[in-house]
């Protein structure tokens, strides 16, 4: 199942068990939200394309006492209604959990203005307030629980085609942030949400860190990462304030000098002006999974 | 009705007093708009909503969002005045340096939430009114909104919400003192005919003196029994800086606040 559905079966389970969740959604639905809205429909609240008031809208329900769930469509929660995530979730501490459909280039079809690809740069430049990439349904299902049992500021993005088990639930803890998967080796590949999941699948002599709740737990990360001769990182968006940028930040505050090789997307020659999608943005941008599975092989055997 | 007109006419100008002890002290704040909404602050935290001073987080009471954050310096005396917060608290509180997490806690009439940023606190007043329906609760939301504030996009997104969803436990009073900060509001980029605006979103609206204790007090009468399904506006005319004929009605003074000798003048020219 698709980890938006994923987290929508789970958040209407916990309702039906009694759970005081209302979803606050800005004209946008999921055929995993028809249960939800048949049984509860007083508790899908509808506020129409305007992302602004969807912040201001679920703040006010959860000052009341409701557990919200926000859901929107990616990149606009953050682009379009930045000011009320930074004073609404970063500042006053107001526990929503704000989704979003579309991760990275995942609807490159709809064209630029649907490219949630800045976001990760632009919400890491706040506190208190956790972004969290499930790259596998395990993740998407603790999301549920943490909107019940551990109420955090929270933006979630949803990548609409991960879907598949990759975790024990067990394994997951939102406060860490991030999970190692494959081998040890001399590489390590820090990733989250699609490219995470999809470096895993190609079993390389590397360690695969997937960090997918920012901000990661930093000394825990930088014991994951010290001994490494390597570090790639790859994500599903602009290099400049990204992952690779995490990276470099928190080995430059530490005077650690470990190489670090930034894949991301960096639009040299502009933007696209072409009708584009992820497989040709990919390939364009250097990310296609076969070039990148050649370049870290290569770097394993340098 | 707690106070006669009389002591009512009378708190304005104990409270305006107030609010330049304060304030000239710190050299900071927003005098002019203080003045504007003295009338209507009073009329709401001690004449209309239902709280008590002694337990600020009891959850049915009602609730107080102050969108309009630059307003936030009419707070404290009022607050002192229904003993919510001592002397001392406020000076603690506004110094530089002064801890304000207490009122971050987010449970006290007016400071439900930070304003400051304009345009974030209908839609916040609106998702309260809508939780306290849901909840099956009583109380009430009100929601003070700047008339300049009311350019920003937000606020129109919030006000065709409540006015869909029925939000008749939801009154508006918008401070309408015809200023921004450079110029005025019709002037800028014209608010009017602005009630009809609201009326067209599907809310009721009533147009008063903003600075007048009958006509705000006879707006918000019986305002938990009305027979509608609408959320209210209250569209209170007010004037920037009223108190102070020096600094009133005038552009550029937004942000002003008098020190030194000025700040002597000004106690002596507070008209009552």
């Amino acid at each position: 199942m698709k980890v938006r559905d994923v987290f929508f079966h789970e958040i209407y389970k916990k309702t039906k068990q009694g759970e005081d969740i209302v979803i606050v959604s800005s004209d946008i639905g999921a055929p995993s939200l028809d249960d939800f809205r048949r049984d509860f429909p007083n508790r899908f609240i509808n506020v129409g394309i305007a992302e602004q008031n969807l912040l201001a809208v679920s703040s006010g329900l959860q000052l009341a006492g409701k557990k919200v769930v926000a859901y929107a469509l990616n990149p606009f929660p953050v682009t379009r209604a930045f000011d009320q995530v930074r004073n609404i979730m970063a500042s006053l501490q107001i526990p929503l959990t704000v989704t979003a459909l579309n991760a990275g280039t995942c609807s490159a079809e709809a064209g630029y203005t649907h490219m949630p690809i800045e976001n990760i740069s632009m919400v890491r430049t706040l506190k208190n307030l956790q972004v969290v990439n499930p790259s596998d349904e395990t993740i998407a299902k603790r999301l549920a629980h943490a909107v019940v049992e551990e109420p955090y500021p929270r933006y979630v993005q949803f990548d609409k085609y991960i879907e598949g088990e990759l975790y024990a639930e067990r394994d997951i803890d939102f406060q860490t942030g991030f999970i190692t998967n494959g081998k040890e080796g001399k590489v390590a590949v820090v990733a989250y949400g699609t490219m995470a999941h999809g470096l895993m699948g190609l079993g390389l002599p590397v360690k695969v860190i997937d960090c997918y709740c920012l901000p990661v737990q930093e000394e825990k990360f930088v014991q994951e990462i010290e001994g490494c001769s390597q570090i790639v990182t790859v994500e599903d968006g602009v290099v400049e304030g990204g992952i690779g940028s995490m990276v470099l930040e928190l080995l430059n505050d530490r005077g650690m000098q470990i190489p670090v090789a930034r894949k991301g997307l960096r639009f040299q020659k502009g933007y696209p002006n072409v009708f584009t999608n992820r497989e040709m943005l990919w390939q364009e941008e250097g990310l296609a999974l076969s070039g990148l599975e050649q370049e870290i092989k290569e770097l394993c055997g340098g | 009705m707690g106070q006669s007109y009389g002591e009512l006419y009378q708190k304005s100008y104990e409270m305006r007093k107030r609010f330049l002890e304060i304030f000239t002290g710190l050299g900071y704040g927003h005098l002019t708009t203080a003045f504007s909404e003295t009338e209507i602050l009073i009329s709401l935290l001690s004449e209309t909503m239902d709280f008590h001073a002694g337990n600020v987080k009891d959850k049915n009471r009602d609730r107080l969002v102050l969108s309009k954050g630059h307003g936030a310096g009419m707070l404290f005396p009022i607050f002192e005045d229904l003993g919510i917060l001592s002397k001392e608290e406020i000076e603690e509180l506004i110094k530089p340096g002064g801890d304000f997490t207490k009122t971050r806690e987010l449970f006290y009439p007016g400071f439900e939430f930070y304003g400051g940023s304009l345009g974030i606190g209908l839609g916040m007043a609106a998702g309260l009114a809508m939780g306290a329906k849901l909840n099956r609760e009583n109380w009430m939301t009100f929601c003070l909104l700047g008339d300049a504030e009311c350019y920003e996009g937000a606020i129109w997104e919030a006000m065709l919400f409540a006015g869909h969803n029925r939000l008749n436990n939801l009154v508006v009073v918008v401070d309408r003192n015809y200023l921004g900060c450079s110029d005025f509001t019709e002037n800028m980029c014209e608010l009017e005919p602005f009630e009809e605006k609201w009326k067209s979103c599907n809310w009721d609206t009533r147009a008063v003196d903003g600075h007048s204790y009958e006509e705000l007090l006879g707006a918000l009468e019986g305002i938990r029994s009305r027979r509608t399904s609408k959320p209210l506006c209250v569209i209170a005319d007010t004037v920037k800086g009223k108190g102070l004929d020096y600094l009133s009605n005038q552009p550029l003074m937004h942000g002003f606040m008098p020190k030194g000798e000025e700040a002597r003048a000004a106690y002596e020219n507070l008209k009552g």
